[in-house]
């Protein structure tokens, strides 16, 4: 049976279900205006679509928690339109379509460690870590002599993401990548 | 800052705004915190003692006695108490700073709001932008809150809009969802105005004219400050509203004998939160860092803040 949360039992991260579709609840707030009635805001991931979406609730509204798991997968390879994973512990492997692994799929390499959503046993969607280290495929030779500070140019990565990095980075540099940003953090010594 | 600090802060504060009010001709009156009634606001929650009495949500219906008895111009600074949640803008008590204007209309009060704000902080000269709620439905959401009078038409037209709302929801629950989702959120952050053009079901004891009320609402850096209105004259329409929300021994009888007696002159009121203007003038974010005693003063180390 599906568990219910009375509103203020709220919390960053639970999983919800409305109306067959689940959302993560990123982040909420108590709000009471003027002679109103207080209510519940809150900002959700859905996680069919990845859309950030914004609802409010009753204070004596309730809702349904989600039938979501989390579980920590190994990346295997890629084949044409699905990703594989396998389970390190049943060393089951499941396929997951392109589409469903989505952003996903430019921050992760053959034997990483990700997150995997199960929705209704199902997968939804994949995490990867919060941080990841990535090769830079190709990039223009930075300029000698350039100090600039601050100054960026583009870069692919080994993954086909296209970022952009400080000019010392060379092809072949390791860089470290904020997978929720999408952003360059550092080098990192081979 | 010490609680005694915070005291001589306040004491100035609080010479200011009577001063600010009886050079304008206001007179200062007092009425009891406790009475055998209250207000029926809607989601209004107040404090009630062991043997049935009520303290103040707010002065509103002692100082509208006293305008029927002849009062024209008058302010209090009262102590009012809700029982709500305690967090950044609440307190369980809290001071009230509410005045009326007798022969007068709400445009006269708020001007004296936005004179009082701009004597106290320094910033915010009159006057003030008006935002209209039917004007942000109608722009924001494509809604026309006058043609959705019905709550079944309010829900599909919410609906068709993307809002999330449940289908037990009533007219009132579906505008404030909508309102806080939609609307509050993109409400100017760091400039002074007012909300007009509250639709009539959002409205306790304000004067209505059809559909939409008098009600406005005094904002201020996102903070709501101060909440107005044409004051509601006609007794049956007072008690219709007041038995919709309340048993008849929690009603203001003598109130409604009044009115039906003398009649409520046409007058306009409002009420002002102190805490949050001090708050403001001080530039902090919580009133409860201004205030001399706080009931969070002690739970701050304890992980007690909300």
């Amino acid at each position: 049976m599906a568990q219910r949360i009375g509103i203020n039992q709220i919390y960053r991260g639970a999983k919800i279900e409305i109306d067959g579709t689940p959302y993560e609840v990123i982040e909420y707030e108590h709000v009471k205006p003027g002679k109103g009635q207080a209510f519940v805001r809150v900002k959700m991931l859905n996680l069919f679509t990845g859309n950030v979406e914004r609802m409010s609730f009753k204070s004596s509204d309730s809702l349904t928690l989600a039938d979501c798991i989390e579980k920590e997968m190994e990346f295997l390879y890629a084949q044409k339109d699905s990703l594989v994973f396998m389970d390190p512990e049943t060393y089951d492997q499941i396929e997951i379509p392109e589409n469903i692994v989505g952003r996903a799929k430019y921050f992760i390499k053959e034997g990483m460690s990700v997150y995997i959503i199960f929705y209704q046993g199902k997968p939804i969607g994949v995490n990867p870590p919060k941080h990841v280290d990535l090769e830079v495929a190709r990039t223009e030779p930075g300029v000698k002599g350039d100090t600039v500070s601050g100054a960026m140019k583009e870069a692919e990565l080994e993954t086909g993401l296209k970022i952009m990095v400080p000019l010392f980075i060379q092809e072949g540099d390791l860089v470290r990548i904020d997978t929720e940003t999408g952003e360059y953090i550092e080098r990192v010594n081979k | 800052m010490t609680p005694w600090d915070k005291a001589k802060i306040w004491s100035e504060f609080l010479s200011s705004v009577r001063t600010f009010f009886l050079k304008r001709g206001f007179i200062e009156v007092n009425t009891p915190c406790l009475a055998r009634w209250w207000s029926l606001d809607p989601n209004i929650r107040p404090i009630k003692t062991q043997e049935g009495y009520f303290l103040q949500t707010s002065p509103e219906f002692f100082m509208k006695k006293l305008i029927m008895f002849g009062a024209k111009k008058i302010f209090q600074i009262a102590h009012a108490f809700r029982d709500d949640p305690i967090d950044k803008l609440h307190n369980k008590e809290f001071l009230i700073l509410e005045w009326y204007r007798t022969d007068d209309d709400i445009e006269s009060i708020r001007r004296d709001v936005e004179e009082l704000v701009y004597e106290i902080l320094g910033r915010f000269p009159p006057p003030w932008k008006k935002l209209s709620l039917k004007d942000l439905f109608l722009k924001k959401l494509g809604i026309d809150l006058e043609k959705n009078k019905e709550r079944d038409d309010f829900l599909l037209s919410l609906k068709k809009a993307g809002i999330r709302v449940k289908d037990d929801y009533t007219w009132e629950d579906l505008f404030e969802c909508a309102f806080i989702t939609e609307i509050e959120p993109f409400l100017p952050k760091n400039e002074a105005f007012w909300l007009i053009d509250y639709p009539y079901p959002l409205s306790a004891a304000s004067k209505c004219k059809d559909f939409w009320s008098t009600r406005c609402e005094a904002y201020v850096e996102g903070v709501e400050l101060a909440n107005g209105y044409i004051e509601l004259d006609d007794p049956e329409e007072q008690l219709k509203r007041w038995l919709s929300r309340g048993s008849k021994d929690e009603i203001d009888w003598e109130y409604i004998t009044l009115m039906k007696e003398k009649g409520l002159p046409p007058c306009a009121g409002i009420a002002l939160g102190l805490e949050r203007l001090l708050m403001l003038k001080l530039q902090k974010d919580d009133i409860h860092e201004i205030l001399p005693f706080s009931p969070l003063a002690e739970g701050k180390n304890k992980g007690g803040k909300p």
